[in-house]
C-alpha cells in the first residue's frame, strides 16, 4: 500500500466507524425523526470537519519540514 | 510442515472472524445501551478514578447514579459511560486489522487484544474527556458562540475522534512490525 493510502486509510476508516456509531446506529434506531438528533449530529459532523482539517494540516507541514529536511534546506 | 492456507479458507476465515466481532460488538450494545449504574461498574469506577486522578478531585460512588463529584458538579452517569466508544474501537480495531493477520490463531488473538485495548483506551480517553469537561464547565469557560451544552458535545466529538485515529495508527504500527518479524526469523 503506498503512503497516501496508507494515510487515507488512516483517517477514513476510524471516521466511517465514528459517524457509523454516533450517527449511523441512531438512525437505525429510528432517531432520524427527532429534531435534536439532527441538532446533535450537526454539532458531530461539524466537530470532525474541524479535527479533519487540523489533522491534515498537521500532515501538511510535517511532510513539508521532512522534504525540506530532505533537500538539505 | 507447515501448512499454508488456501484463498477460500482463508476467505471463510476472514468471515467468520469478521461476524465474531460484529457479533461482539452487537451484543456489547444490546446489553450495556439500557444498563443502569451498576451494571456499568466495570467502566465507570475506573473512568472516575482516571477523571479524579486528571482532575485532583474526588469522584464518590452513588448507588443507582453513578459516580458524583460535589466540587466539580459533574456526575458519572450511565450515560457518560464511553460503552459507545468502547464498542467504535472494538469494532474498528477488530474489523480493521483481523484479515491482515495469517492465521486462525492470530486472528483470535487479535479479536482479544482489541477488546483489551478498545477497554483500556475507553476508561483513559473518556476519563480524560470528563476531567476536561468538568474543569471546563467549573471555570465557568464557554467557548462562545457555543452554549455550555455544545462546548461539552464538541470537545467529546474531538477527543474521541482524535483518539480513534491515534488508536488505529498505533494499531497499523503494531501490526505491521508483527507481520514484519516472522520474515526476519531464519
Amino acid at each position: 500500500m503506498t503512503r497516501a493510502k496508507r494515510r487515507f486509510r488512516a483517517i477514513l476508516w476510524p471516521l466511517a466507524f465514528y459517524f457509523a456509531g454516533t450517527l449511523g446506529e441512531p438512525i437505525l434506531n429510528g432517531s432520524s425523526g427527532r429534531r435534536e438528533f439532527w441538532t446533535h449530529g450537526a454539532a458531530v459532523v461539524a466537530v470532525a470537519a474541524c479535527c479533519l482539517l487540523a489533522r491534515v494540516a498537521g500532515w501538511a507541514v510535517s511532510s513539508g519540514f521532512r522534504r525540506m529536511s530532505m533537500r538539505g534546506g | 510442515m507447515r501448512r499454508v492456507p488456501t484463498r477460500s479458507s482463508r476467505v471463510v476465515a476472514d468471515a467468520a472472524f469478521t461476524a465474531v466481532v460484529l457479533a461482539v460488538a452487537y451484543a456489547l450494545k444490546r446489553r450495556y445501551s439500557i444498563a443502569g449504574a451498576d451494571e456499568l461498574g466495570f467502566v465507570l469506577a475506573p473512568t472516575a478514578t482516571v477523571a479524579g486522578a486528571l482532575s485532583r478531585a474526588g469522584f464518590v460512588r452513588e448507588a443507582g447514579v453513578g459516580y458524583v463529584s460535589t466540587s466539580l458538579a459533574t456526575v458519572i452517569a450511565p450515560a457518560c459511560a464511553g460503552v459507545n466508544f468502547l464498542i467504535i474501537a472494538f469494532s474498528m480495531l477488530g474489523l480493521g486489522f483481523v484479515r491482515k493477520m495469517p492465521s486462525a490463531a492470530s486472528k483470535a488473538s487479535w479479536i482479544l487484544l482489541s477488546g483489551a485495548v478498545a477497554y483500556a483506551a475507553t476508561i483513559l480517553v473518556n476519563g480524560a474527556r470528563i476531567a476536561a469537561g468538568a474543569r471546563l464547565h467549573a471555570l465557568g469557560a464557554s467557548l462562545a458562540p457555543l452554549s455550555p451544552g455544545a462546548a461539552h458535545r464538541a470537545l467529546g466529538t474531538a477527543v474521541y475522534l482524535s483518539a480513534l485515529w491515534a488508536l488505529f495508527s498505533m494499531a497499523e504500527a503494531t501490526v505491521e512490525r508483527l507481520l514484519r518479524e516472522p520474515e526476519r526469523t531464519p
